[in-house]
């Protein structure tokens, strides 16, 4: 064996080399083919129903128009779905983020011993559906909820609080939805974060908050960029949440887009809908791809 | 023993022979239509008996969130339709059929069309009634010992916050028919003139509404307390009020209701075409009819089916008195205002809840 493998000449190599670029096509090929089939072909399609012009009452027809799009740029309503549904982004993302970043911290520094269970603690509730959890949130929630027959048997409260059936039972559902994902985020980008920087500069006198500021923050900084990134791009596409807890007084994208096509039928608009969604996340990775590369 | 293993050869050919002809003239149909207890009653009281009857065509019934979800299953199979048959509402059928994507029966080969209502026969053989059901006000049964007999007990100041109304999404039917029902009360006869005063009627409710989402549907949170007051289809409240054991009761109010009808439809370039003319004519039969009446509360469309009278008291639409006050709805003319009646929910009356 070793004879044959020492007769095989040097000049050899890169024949073997010419032949990789194949079986790394063969191993991406399954992956692109799903990829295709599964995602790329039914965006082509969506894209091609949302020029469909659709007459009174949801009837498709075989015409094409750009109507669809117009109508919803100059209609108020939906510039108000595009402001709720960045609101709801942004304010989840960073409320989130405040939740998660101190366990985030705590589980990076804390001894190995306990690390790992404490990990398994933290991203737990994602071994229970979504769904499931936002039912437990009506039920605590509600105005025969928990939280509310506690307030109201200590007689702090006459009447129930609403934390339910609206933006605020949203925001409170989301984020614990949210947090499992934001922490193992941060902790996936706290890989540069050592004591010793810590160290060095508590020896040159920087106070907790300075070594915060100025050494924590930015050697983590890549893990908040993550973490932000999919918690936005998980609640502007939220539907779930949103359906259960805001008592249909929360107009989203993601709900409109369900409504336009379950409710009323009309599916062009529905599909116009999803586009500026689409187009909306890829911005989003365009501005993470940026904040990164500054990171970097 | 030649000459009986010949025998039993001749009798194994025999009756394979039979059995495969046998096979080749059954046929398979599917049925799509609402799932739940529609879906647990409808095999029960209907597919089950047709099948008995006709032992050669089997029937499956293929069970959708609502008529909407047929109409996309629909579209999406439009060149090979996986189902034969589609139960859904009037006001979907219409598009439907504007799409081709039902096929227009020959009524006169159906015996019992001509037995059935009037109410509802807009769309031919496209879309023939199957059943009617009218829109309620259901009730807890604890916080109101005596029954409510108005709509405008929606309105009661006493029940502000114990409200609930199902509008997802900013509305569906029952959304249109309340919109028209407060239009009546706000002093308008007739919706196609204005809904605005039953929009302004309906945005003065909107404070009062815990939610306009009730999950998992009104008659569960009215059952349970929740909710006191709610409206909804008197067939499903009929049915939760046997489920629940009178916790929740429904009435059909002094000022009248209005209808829905659920059609039934033959899908366009589907197999089987005659096993489903088949099943269809036997659905709309008086037999059929009677059955699910009595099953779910639906009121027949057949004039000649029979009604016990227990259930007959707990079906609106055949107690002449509640019949003479149906609201007319033209749901024809809905679907072109859909989009006017419903934009004033998303726009004006939700908000005003907030």
């Amino acid at each position: 064996m070793a004879a044959i493998t020492s007769s095989v000449p040097f000049a050899e190599a890169p024949a073997r080399r010419k032949t990789f670029p194949f079986l790394l096509i063969a191993l991406l090929l399954p992956m692109a083919i799903i990829n295709f089939v599964a995602f790329v072909l039914p965006v082509i399609r969506l894209g091609m129903i949302s020029f469909i012009e659709s007459r009174s009452g949801g009837v498709l027809t075989n015409n094409y128009t750009l109507e669809n799009y117009a109508d919803f740029f100059t209609d108020s309503f939906s510039i108000e779905l595009v402001s709720n549904s960045l609101i709801l982004g942004f304010g989840v993302t960073l409320i989130t983020l405040c939740c998660a970043y101190p366990i985030a911290l705590f589980l990076h520094r804390v001894s190995p011993k306990w690390r790992n269970m404490l990990f398994v603690i933290t991203v737990s509730p994602l071994l229970v559906s979504s769904v499931v959890r936002t039912y437990g949130w009506m039920v605590i929630l509600g105005d025969q909820g928990v939280f509310n027959g506690i307030l109201m048997s200590s007689g702090i409260i006459d009447s129930p609080l609403r934390l339910t059936n609206n933006t605020l039972g949203v925001f409170i559902g989301m984020v614990e939805v949210l947090i499992p994902y934001m922490a193992l985020s941060l902790i996936a980008g706290f890989g540069r974060l050592e004591n010793v920087y810590e160290e060095a500069a508590a020896s040159l006198g920087a106070n907790s908050w300075t070594r915060f500021r100025r050494v924590i923050l930015p050697l983590t900084a890549p893990g908040i960029a993550l973490g932000c990134l999919l918690c936005f791009v998980l609640s502007i596409s939220s539907f779930i949440t949103p359906k259960l807890l805001g008592g249909g007084r929360v107009f989203l994208l993601a709900t409109e887009i369900y409504d336009q096509a379950v409710i009323q039928l009309e599916w062009p608009t529905a599909a116009a809908i999803s586009v500026i969604v689409l187009i909306i996340f890829g911005l989003a990775l365009a501005v993470y791809s940026r904040v990164v590369k500054r990171f970097d | 023993m030649k000459r009986i293993s010949r025998h039993v050869l001749s009798a194994t050919l025999f009756a394979a022979t039979m059995l495969s002809g046998a096979y080749a003239n059954a046929a398979d149909i599917t049925v799509m239509g609402y799932r739940g207890p529609f879906e647990d009653n409808y095999k029960k009281a209907v597919i089950e008996p047709f099948m008995k009857a006709h032992p050669d065509i089997k029937v499956n019934y293929y069970g959708v969130q609502n008529a909407a979800t047929s109409l996309g299953n629909m579209r999406a199979q439009r060149d090979a339709p996986q189902v034969n048959a589609v139960i859904y509402d009037l006001s979907v059928a219409k598009i439907a059929k504007e799409e081709g994507l039902v096929a227009d029966l020959d009524t006169s080969k159906l015996s019992n069309y001509a037995d059935v209502s009037d109410i509802g026969k807009d769309l031919g053989g496209a879309a023939i009634p199957l059943t009617y059901d009218t829109l309620t006000l259901i009730y807890n049964s604890k916080a109101f010992p005596t029954a409510p007999t108005s709509w405008e007990t929606l309105w009661d100041k006493a029940q502000a916050g114990k409200v609930v109304l199902p509008a997802q999404g900013g509305g569906d039917i029952q959304a249109i028919l309340l919109t028209i029902i407060s239009n009546r009360l706000a002093g308008e006869q007739d919706y196609k003139n204005t809904i605005d005063p039953g929009v302004d009627k309906l945005v003065e409710l909107a404070p009062r509404v815990q939610t306009w989402e009730p999950k998992p549907d009104a008659y569960t949170l009215v059952a349970n307390g929740t909710a006191t007051v709610s409206i909804g289809w008197n067939a499903r409240s009929q049915f939760y009020f046997d489920q629940t054991e009178g916790r929740m009761g429904s009435v059909g109010p002094t000022e009248g209701t209005a209808s829905q009808i659920n059609v039934v439809s033959a899908i366009e370039k589907a197999s089987e075409p005659e096993a489903t003319q088949t099943f269809i004519n036997y659905a709309i039969g008086p037999e059929a009819q009677a059955a699910f009446a009595k099953a779910m509360f639906y009121a027949p469309v057949n004039t000649k089916t029979q009604v016990d009278e227990a259930t007959a008291k707990r079906i609106p639409m055949m107690d002449p008195a509640q019949r003479e006050k149906l609201i007319p709805v033209d749901w024809m003319t809905i679907g072109d205002m859909r989009d006017d009646i419903l934009q004033p929910w998303r726009r004006k009356i939700i908000p005003a809840g907030r």
